[in-house]
C-alpha cells in the first residue's frame, strides 16, 4: 500500500515538536514519506508531558496529545549534545531528502546543523524553519505557542462577544491549520521544483507571517487600504441575517443558523410554521434583517429553546436553510452519522497506550488514498531499525554506539 | 522559474476554496478563475470592499483571495459553455471547485469523463461535509461547518453560547488542507502521469484542527469545554495593561522554561509576593492549577501588568524567554516592528490605486512567490484564453456570447 502513495521513497529528518511542525510531517509521513523523529529523554517533545492518557496514567509513550500527530512516524532517540549524535546525524542527512525544525532560530546552527553545513553533506536537501517571527529582524528569538500568537496576529483580539474581553478559538489554532499546511504545501512544492530543477532549498515559515496571510489578511488589508478598524462581532457576519447560535433543549445544546439570502429565509419561515412575527415587514429583506438582528435572535432562540438540535438542523436542511449542531467531542466521535459514514476516525493499537482515537487525513484522495496506518512511536522505537536499516550499520556499530550513550 | 511554474489550475471555487488556488497562483501556477458571465460568485459580493466601492470588482476578499489570477467568463450550464471548459480540461493539471455533490452530473461532465480528456487531471471537490454520507446534501455555511466539525464548542466564555472567530475561517482551513492534498496529487500526477479526484469535507477539515479534544473524550472520557480566554492555571492569562491587553502562556509544560521565567522575572522586577513563587509547590503544574494558586497569582500579576505597556511587556518577557504576547489590533499589526523589519507588507500597483498586501506565508529562497497582482476583472482574460489560446475565431466568439456560453 505504501509503495503507491505519493510521496513513496522520500524521507524526513524530523526535529519538529510540540505543535506546528508534528503536524507539517504527520501529512507526509500519512502519504508515503518516512519520517524519522530526533528525539531525546533530556528533552522530551512536550506533549509527551501533557494529557489526556489513557486510564488517566501519565507517560511519556501514552500522550493522546502526541499521538495524533505523530502518526506513522519513527523514533530515533538521539542526545544532540552527545559528542558522536554528529556522526550519526550526518550519515541520516546523507540518505534524507528534507530536514524540518520548528525551534527558535539558532538551535541547529549550535548543535553544528545549520543550512549552509547540511547542504555541504546534501546539496539537493530541503531544509525547513518554522520558527515563531522568522530568523531576522527584533524579534526572531522570541518563543511561543500558537495561542500567543494567536494574540499577536489578531486572531484572538477580533474572535469573541462585543461586549466582553477577546476569547480566541479555545485552541493554539494556528498550530492547526495555517502554519503546518502552509509548510507542508511549501514541501512539496519544493520537492517538485528539486524534481524539475535538480536544487533543493531553504524554506522559512514565520509562524506569524503565515497566521496573517492565512487568517487575518482580510481586516488587516481594511485597516491599511480603507482606514476601517474591524472589531470583534460575536457569531454575526456582515452578509447573512439571522445567523448565531440559539440554544436548544438539554444540556449546553446548541444551534448555529446562517441566513444569507431571501430564499434561505422563506426556508426558515416554513420550517417554523411561518410564526405572525416572522412575517413582518421589518425582516422581509436581508437589509431589515440585519438592522433587527437582535429581536430576530430573541424570537429565533424562543422557537429554539425547547427543541432537540439534531431535530431542528434536520428540519431546516430539509427547506434548504444552513444548519448545523454545535458538536462536542462526544457527539463527532460516537454519535454524527455523517464522519461515522466518512470513516473519520481511525483506531490504531499502541503498544503502550492500547486502541485510541486518530484523525483520518481530512481529504480522500481517491488513487492514493494515504492516512494514519501505524500509532505514534514510543520515544526511541526505531533506533537500531533506523541505525540497522536506513544507516547500514551492522551489529557490532550499532552496540559500539549503545554503549557510548548517544541513544539517551 | 517559480515553484509551481509550468501548473494550469482551472479556479471555479467560491470563499470556501478559492485561497487554496491563491497559494497555488502566488507560487507561479497559471490559475484561471472561471466565471459563471451572469452571477456574480460570493468573493467578489462579500464585503468589505476597497474605497467604499460596492461592486463586484473592489470586494477585499476578491482582491485579496484572487491575486494573481487571470479571468474568464464561462456559463457550465449550457451545451456550448460546457464543450469549452472541456477544451480548457486538455490544457490543465487541477481542477479546484466548490460545488454542491451532483453539481457536474447534471451539467453533464463528470471526473471520469474529464480523465478521459487529461489521464493525469487532479480534480479538487470541496464541500460542506463531503460527497458521500448522510449530510452530503446539506446546505453548508461556514458557522455551520465550525460549529459540526466541533472547533465552535471550543470557544467562548463558559456563560454564554459558543464564538466562533472573526470571518469565515472554517473556509480558509478548507482551503489550506485542499491545498496540501492538491500538492500531494500534483506530485504524484507529474512522477506517474496519474490523476485523481480529492473529496475535501469541510467538516473533516475541521474536526481535524481540534488539538486534543478528540483524544480527551476517547482517552479518559472528558469532553473538554469552553473556558473563557484559556486553560485555568497560574501563569496563564490575559490581562490588562496600560495600553491594551496581554496574554501570558507561562504554560510550564514538561521542559518548557516558561514558568521559571515568570518566576526570575518577578522577582527581578522586586514584586511583592513574588519570592513565594520561588517555593518548590510552585513549580509543579498541578499546583498551579488550583484555585488559591490561580488567585494569588493574579492579584499578583495584575497590578504589575497594568502598571506596564504592551510593548514593555512583550519586550522583558522576551528576555526572560516566556511567551507573552500583546493581544493586537489589525492597527497594531501594521505597525508592528518585527513585520516591519522584514519588509512583510508590500504595496500592488495596477488597480486605480496601490493596494497594501501582506507578505507570502512562506520564503523560498531560490523561487520567491509572486509579488501581489490584484485581481482580474471579470472576463479580462476571455480574448487571451479564447481566442489566442484556443484559437476561436472573432464571429464565433460573438455566436457565444449571444448564447449566453461565455
Amino acid at each position: 500500500m505504501g509503495e503507491s502513495l505519493p510521496l513513496h521513497g522520500i524521507r524526513v529528518c524530523d526535529f519538529s515538536w510540540v505543535g506546528a511542525g508534528p503536524l507539517t510531517t504527520k501529512f507526509l509521513s500519512e502519504h508515503g514519506a518516512q519520517v524519522i523523529r530526533i528525539e531525546s529523554m533530556k528533552k522530551p517533545d512536550e506533549l509527551r508531558e501533557i494529557g489526556p492518557y489513557p486510564d488517566r496514567k501519565p507517560g511519556i509513550n501514552r500522550s493522546g496529545y502526541y499521538a495524533n500527530r505523530n502518526s506513522n512516524k519513527l523514533s530515533l532517540q538521539l542526545d544532540m549534545k552527545h559528542p558522536r549524535a554528529k556522526e550519526i546525524l550526518t550519515r541520516l542527512i546523507k540518505k534524507s531528502d528534507i530536514v524540518c525544525n520548528n525551534f527558535t532560530p539558532g538551535v541547529l546552527d549550535r548543535w553544528g546543523f545549520g543550512y549552509e553545513v547540511v547542504r555541504s553533506i546534501k546539496p539537493d536537501i530541503i531544509y525547513v524553519e518554522m520558527p515563531m517571527q522568522g530568523s531576522t529582524g527584533p524579534h526572531a528569538n522570541s518563543v511561543g505557542y500558537g495561542v500567543t500568537l494567536n494574540a499577536l496576529s489578531g486572531v484572538m483580539g477580533l474572535a469573541g462577544y462585543p461586549d466582553r474581553l477577546p476569547t480566541g478559538t479555545g485552541t493554539n489554532f494556528p498550530d492547526h491549520a495555517a502554519n503546518p499546511c502552509h509548510a507542508a504545501f511549501a514541501i512539496i512544492a519544493a520537492l517538485r521544483f528539486r524534481r524539475k530543477t535538480g536544487q533543493g532549498q531553504r524554506i522559512e515559515v514565520s509562524q506569524l507571517e503565515s497566521t496573517i496571510n492565512a487568517c487575518v489578511a482580510i481586516p488587516v488589508m481594511d485597516f491599511a487600504n480603507n482606514g476601517t478598524v474591524a472589531m470583534r462581532s460575536g457569531n454575526r457576519l456582515g452578509h447573512a441575517a439571522p445567523q448565531g447560535v440559539y440554544r436548544c433543549r438539554g444540556e449546553d445544546r446548541w444551534l448555529a443558523i446562517s441566513v444569507s439570502n431571501d430564499a434561505e429565509w422563506q426556508g426558515l419561515r416554513r420550517a417554523m410554521g411561518d410564526p405572525a412575527w416572522a412575517r413582518e415587514e421589518a425582516f422581509s429583506t436581508l437589509r431589515g434583517r440585519l438592522e433587527h438582528h437582535d429581536e430576530l435572535d430573541e424570537y429565533l432562540q424562543s422557537w429554539t429553546q425547547q427543541q432537540d438540535s439534531d431535530t431542528l438542523m434536520q428540519l431546516l436542511q430539509s427547506q434548504g436553510v444552513p444548519a448545523g449542531s454545535v458538536r462536542d467531542a462526544r457527539d463527532l466521535i460516537d454519535t454524527d452519522p455523517q464522519l461515522k459514514a466518512r470513516e473519520h476516525w481511525v483506531y490504531l493499537d499502541h503498544p503502550e497506550m492500547g486502541r485510541s482515537v486518530y484523525d483520518a487525513t481530512p481529504f480522500k484522495l481517491s488513487g492514493t488514498p494515504g492516512g494514519p496506518r501505524q500509532p505514534a512511536p514510543l520515544l526511541g522505537q526505531h533506533t537500531e531499525f533506523v541505525c540497522r536499516e536506513v544507516l547500514g550499520m551492522g551489529g557490532e556499530e550499532y552496540e559500539r554506539y549503545l554503549e557510548s550513550g548517544v541513544f539517551v | 522559474m517559480h515553484l509551481l511554474s509550468g501548473i494550469r489550475v482551472l479556479d471555479l471555487a467560491g470563499a470556501a476554496g478559492a485561497y487554496a488556488a491563491k497559494l497555488m497562483a502566488d507560487q507561479g501556477a497559471d490559475v484561471i478563475r472561471v466565471e459563471q458571465p451572469s452571477e456574480l460568485d460570493d468573493v467578489r459580493r462579500l464585503p468589505p470592499f476597497l474605497h467604499g466601492q460596492v461592486d463586484g470588482e473592489h470586494s477585499l476578499n476578491h482582491h485579496f483571495l484572487n491575486t494573481n489570477k487571470r479571468s474568464i467568463t464561462l456559463n457550465l450550464d449550457c451545451a456550448d459553455g460546457l464543450d469549452l471548459f472541456r477544451r480548457l480540461l486538455a490544457t490543465a493539471e487541477v481542477v479546484i471547485e466548490t460545488s454542491p455533490p451532483g453539481t457536474w452530473k447534471t451539467r453533464g461532465l463528470t471526473y471520469p469523463e474529464a480523465q478521459t480528456i487529461r489521464p493525469s487531471l487532479v480534480w479538487t471537490a470541496i464541500t460542506p461535509f463531503g460527497q458521500t454520507g448522510p449530510y452530503a446534501e446539506f446546505a453548508g455555511a461556514d458557522i455551520v461547518e465550525w460549529a459540526m466539525g466541533g472547533l465552535l464548542y471550543l470557544a467562548g466564555y463558559p456563560d454564554r453560547e459558543p464564538v466562533k472567530p472573526y470571518g469565515s475561517q472554517a473556509y480558509t482551513v478548507a482551503s489550506l488542507y485542499s491545498a496540501v492534498a492538491t500538492m500531494l496529487a500534483i506530485y504524484h500526477a507529474e512522477g506517474t502521469g496519474e490523476g485523481q479526484f480529492i473529496d475535501v469535507s469541510i467538516q473533516e477539515c475541521i474536526a481535524s484542527t481540534l488539538e486534543n479534544a478528540s483524544q480527551y473524550y476517547d482517552l479518559e472520557g472528558v469532553i473538554r469545554r469552553r473556558r473563557g480566554w484559556g486553560p485555568a492555571r497560574a501563569g496563564i492569562g490575559m490581562y490588562p495593561c496600560q495600553d491594551g491587553l496581554i496574554y501570558l502562556h507561562a504554560a510550564g509544560y514538561g521542559a518548557s522554561q516558561g514558568w521559571a521565567g515568570v518566576v526570575r522575572w518577578l522577582n527581578d522586577a522586586g514584586i511583592e509576593g513574588a519570592q513565594e513563587l520561588r517555593k518548590p509547590e510552585w513549580q509543579e503544574g498541578g499546583f498551579r492549577e488550583g484555585q488559591e494558586a490561580q488567585e494569588y497569582f493574579r492579584k499578583l500579576f495584575t497590578p504589575f501588568a497594568g502598571a506596564r505597556t504592551k510593548k514593555e511587556l512583550y519586550e522583558a518577557a522576551q528576555r526572560y524567554g516566556i511567551p507573552v504576547c500583546p493581544v493586537d489590533s489589525p492597527a497594531d499589526i501594521l505597525q508592528n516592528e518585527q513585520l516591519r523589519a522584514r519588509g512583510f507588507f508590500v504595496e500592488a500597483t495596477g488597480g486605480d490605486r496601490p493596494i497594501v498586501y501582506p507578505g507570502p506565508p512562506f520564503l523560498s529562497e531560490v523561487a520567491p512567490a509572486r509579488a501581489p497582482q490584484p485581481g482580474p476583472r471579470l472576463g479580462e482574460h476571455n480574448r487571451d484564453i479564447y481566442q489566442d489560446e484556443l484559437g476561436i475565431a472573432e464571429q464565433d466568439m460573438a455566436i457565444l456570447k449571444a448564447a449566453g456560453a461565455i
